[in-house]
Parts: structure tokens; C-alpha cells; sequence
């Protein structure tokens, strides 16, 4: 099921990457001016979407026992000094527990983060850029779901802290595509007995992902 | 009348929302439960391949039929310990269920997670000892011929055991481990001789009370000395 999301995601990825192209070389003179010209403009509002598959690391049991199917994030950067930006973003991850040994009695869970992030993004070469950000302070919320039972729903809340980094490539001035790689930590701080404490802390990922950008304003 | 229909189905299930969620066994949020033990049997040996059942909403019902749901289940290592994480029931009725027949008794520690303080987040049931089950197979026969009533009556001690904690501590009270029970029968001519079994635990003692017709009751003791033990009495 999961190899058969990928192939159909991958597939529209590509469809969007020829369009684009296609359009793209209808305007070539204009839009390499144009990219040059919003990479060195001062202020921008960039909406992104991405897609995301995290992977758990085994730093704690929560990563030992599952496994990341995909994530899915909206966020929004607001270049305000040269190539300096600020931004928040938010979104929804999906694991899957494959061990309930290690976790609890849980099936699968659905991970909420939100945070606001510092940024600076550079041109490498032309229509290619590199970006880095970080965001220190997040909240993150995961709902774990049980499959038997009248109840069956229970959460972890606790903060989040990302670091990422990708590289985008211009199609043209409103429109581009990023590949991002970030690590995050969830830190969920879930009360448990002390000799299995410090299994229960934090949950870490990396994430990687193809994230979609639209300049919505620029000045 | 479709309008009727329809709000008489809401209604429906409004109620049965209501008395779902009265019934239901939430999770604490941010916490898991850690519980562990032991099983050993009566000569400290480790009992393996025990089953371990984690269970909530023990001895209520819902709807007249039992409302008991098991959250977690799990063996005993070749050691005799067992362990195992899961989310935090917040429960009255939670029962942690130790079940090593049909060579050992049933052994069954309960608590409150809702009102009691579980430290740490942790249940340890500790050390958890089990007798071996040991039937007794019984023959009485009647050989006189000028009794007309035989009263007799069995007081052995039961094989299970129950043991309620709060705040972590034994409520001596609530719990039950090993009393002893009694099972009895009056012969008469219609049904002169009898001949049944019962599980007890393995080295108790079984008293034997019989009175014949109606006279001062007599009570003979002996021990269980074997898995499967006979007594044969003819009066």
C-alpha cells in the first residue's frame, strides 16, 4: 500500500515537473530574469507544501517500535531582509507501531507539529538555491489510536525543534520545487516508570521530502 | 412520521453515545504504565509460559453481559518474570491476571488506577507464588443398612486468589487467597452412595464433617499428598 502511494506520488511530481518545464521554456528569456531578480529582492511571502517521509531514529523506544509512512506540511516564508526569512509551518506525520511491546497498545499514531522558524536561504547557481533554517521552539502532539476498545484515542503533547536544510530550484518566479532534508526532535517528556524513563523522552526523525513553492507576493 | 422515525434514531444513539462514554476506560495522556513480576511455584522453582492477562473493567457489566476487556496479554520467561509497557488505564477495576492452569491455581491482583496513587507509574506484583492444583476424587458408599440420612460436608481451601492493592499497600479486607470453601450433600435411600471430585491446592489441608442421621457431626483431616488424590468412605 505504501510502495503503491509513492509510485502514484512520484508520478504526479513528475507530471507537475514537465508541465512546469513545458511552460517554462515558452518564457525562458524572461523567467531567467526574473529569477534572478526574486532571489535578490528583499522582501517575499513564499507558500510551501511538502511531502514528507520521516524515518524514526532508535534513540528512544517510540522510534525503535515504528515506522514513518509520510508527512505532510504547510508553511509559510517571509524573506524580511535581504535573503533572511521567518516562517511557520505546520503539519501532520503518520507512523505506524510494529512493536506495541516497546510502546503500549497502540496501532498506529498521527503526530501534529507546528513551529516558527529563522532561516536564510542564497543562490548557488542560477534558478538553484540553498536554504537552511532552524526552529527551536514548536509544539507537537501525537494521537496514538487503539484499535480495540470503546476508547480509542490517547495523546502525547510536548515541543518540537527542527532543523532542515534543502535545495530549490526555480522553474520560474512564482513557482519551485524543493528537496529538504531536516532532523527533529519531539520532545514528549511521557511520565513512565524510571527504569524505562529515558525511552520515553524525545522522538527523533529525518525527515526528507519534495516541498512545492509559490511566491504569493514580492516586492 | 419519517421526521419521528429519524429523531427517534437520533435519540437512540444519543443514549447509546451517553452510556458508552459513562462506561468508558480512558488513558492518561503523556504516561505509560509499566507492569512487572514474578511467578514462582511453591518450591521457589520459576513457573515459565504463564499466561499474564492486563485487564480493565473486571466484575462490572454492561448490557447484562460481562464488560471485561483485556488490554494487554503476555507469557512468563523461562525465568518466571514478565514485564510489559503500555498506555495508562484509568480504571477502577484493573486487574492484573496471573494464569498458570491447569497446573497451578489462579492468581489475580487488582487495584484502582483511577483513585489509588500508582507510584512511578509502576505496578510491580513483585514475587507471585502458585500451589499446584490437585484434584480430590471421592467415593462415599453407604454399607449400613439402618441409615436413612447421611449429611457430609467438604471444607478445602480454594484454588484462586485474589489480592486488591491501594495506594500499593494489601487491603487485607477486600482480598482473598486460598479460604476455604465448602461443598456438601445429603444422601438418603433414594441416592445412597455418591461419588464426585473437586480442585484443591496441592499439601492443604481437607477437612471431611459428616453426620448420620442427624446425630453430632464427626470430622475427620487429612492432607492432599498427590496431583490427583483419592478418599473412599463407606458408613
Amino acid at each position: 500500500m505504501n510502495l503503491a502511494l509513492h509510485i502514484k506520488t512520484a508520478i504526479w511530481l513528475l507530471g507537475l515537473f514537465v508541465l512546469t518545464e513545458f511552460c517554462t521554456a515558452q518564457n525562458d528569456p524572461q523567467v531567467i530574469n526574473d529569477s534572478i531578480s526574486k532571489t535578490n529582492s528583499d522582501k517575499a511571502l513564499i507558500l510551501s507544501l511538502g511531502y514528507y517521509h520521516p524515518f524514526t531514529t532508535e534513540s528512544s523506544n517510540i522510534g525503535k517500535a515504528t515506522t514513518g509512512r509520510f508527512g505532510a506540511e504547510v508553511g509559510l516564508q517571509v524573506f524580511v531582509y535581504r535573503r533572511f526569512f521567518v516562517g511557520a509551518f505546520g503539519g501532520y506525520y503518520f507512523l505506524r507501531v510494529n512493536n506495541t511491546d516497546l510502546v503500549g497498545n497502540y496501532r498506529r499514531s498521527r503526530a501534529f507539529n507546528m513551529a516558527l522558524d529563522l532561516g536564510y536561504e542564497f543562490q548557488l547557481v542560477e534558478k538553484i538555491d540553498v536554504g537552511v533554517s532552524i526552529a527551536p521552539l514548536g509544539i507537537t502532539s501525537y494521537r496514538n489510536f487503539i484499535r480495540s476498545g470503546r476508547v480509542r484515542q490517547q495523546r502525547d503533547l510536548g515541543t518540537t525543534a527542527l532543523g532542515r536544510i534543502y535545495l530549490n530550484y526555480q522553474f520560474n518566479t512564482n513557482f519551485s520545487l524543493a528537496f529538504t532534508y531536516a532532523y527533529r526532535w519531539d520532545n514528549v517528556s511521557i511520565e513512565t516508570a524510571p527504569e524505562i524513563q529515558d525511552q520515553f523522552e524525545n522522538i527523533n526523525y529525518h525527515n526528507f521530502g519534495i516541498c512545492f513553492r509559490f511566491t504569493i507576493f514580492k516586492d | 412520521m419519517f421526521l419521528g422515525q429519524l429523531r427517534l434514531k437520533e435519540i437512540l444513539k444519543i443514549c447509546t453515545f451517553i452510556l458508552l462514554s459513562a462506561c468508558e476506560v480512558p488513558y492518561k495522556n503523556n504516561a505509560r504504565l509499566l507492569v512487572k513480576g514474578e511467578v514462582r511455584d511453591q518450591d521457589g522453582a520459576p513457573i515459565a509460559d504463564a499466561n499474564i492477562s492486563v485487564k480493565v473493567r473486571v466484575g462490572e457489566s454492561i448490557f447484562l453481559s460481562d464488560a471485561t476487556s483485556t488490554l494487554s496479554t503476555m507469557r512468563t520467561l523461562e525465568d518466571g518474570t514478565f514485564s510489559t509497557i503500555m498506555l495508562f488505564p484509568v480504571d477502577e477495576n484493573f486487574a492484573v491476571e496471573v494464569d498458570a492452569t491447569p497446573s497451578f491455581i489462579r492468581y489475580q491482583y487488582r487495584t484502582d488506577t483511577r483513585n489509588s496513587h500508582i507510584s512511578q507509574n509502576l505496578i510491580d506484583l513483585g514475587l507471585v507464588t502458585l500451589k499446584q492444583n490437585a484434584q480430590l476424587n471421592y467415593n462415599i458408599t453407604r454399607v449400613s443398612s439402618n441409615v436413612e440420612t447421611f449429611y457430609f460436608r467438604f471444607f478445602f481451601e480454594n484454588n484462586a486468589c485474589v489480592e486488591f492493592f491501594d495506594d500499593g499497600i494489601l487491603n487485607d479486607d477486600l482480598s482473598s487467597c486460598y479460604e476455604y470453601i465448602d461443598w456438601d450433600g445429603t444422601l438418603t435411600d433414594e441416592s445412597p452412595d455418591f461419588s464426585s471430585s473437586f480442585v484443591t491446592t496441592l499439601g492443604s489441608e481437607v477437612n471431611f464433617q459428616y453426620s448420620i442421621n442427624g446425630l453430632p457431626t464427626v470430622t475427620q483431616t487429612f492432607t492432599i499428598n498427590s496431583l490427583e488424590d483419592e478418599f473412599s468412605f463407606t458408613y
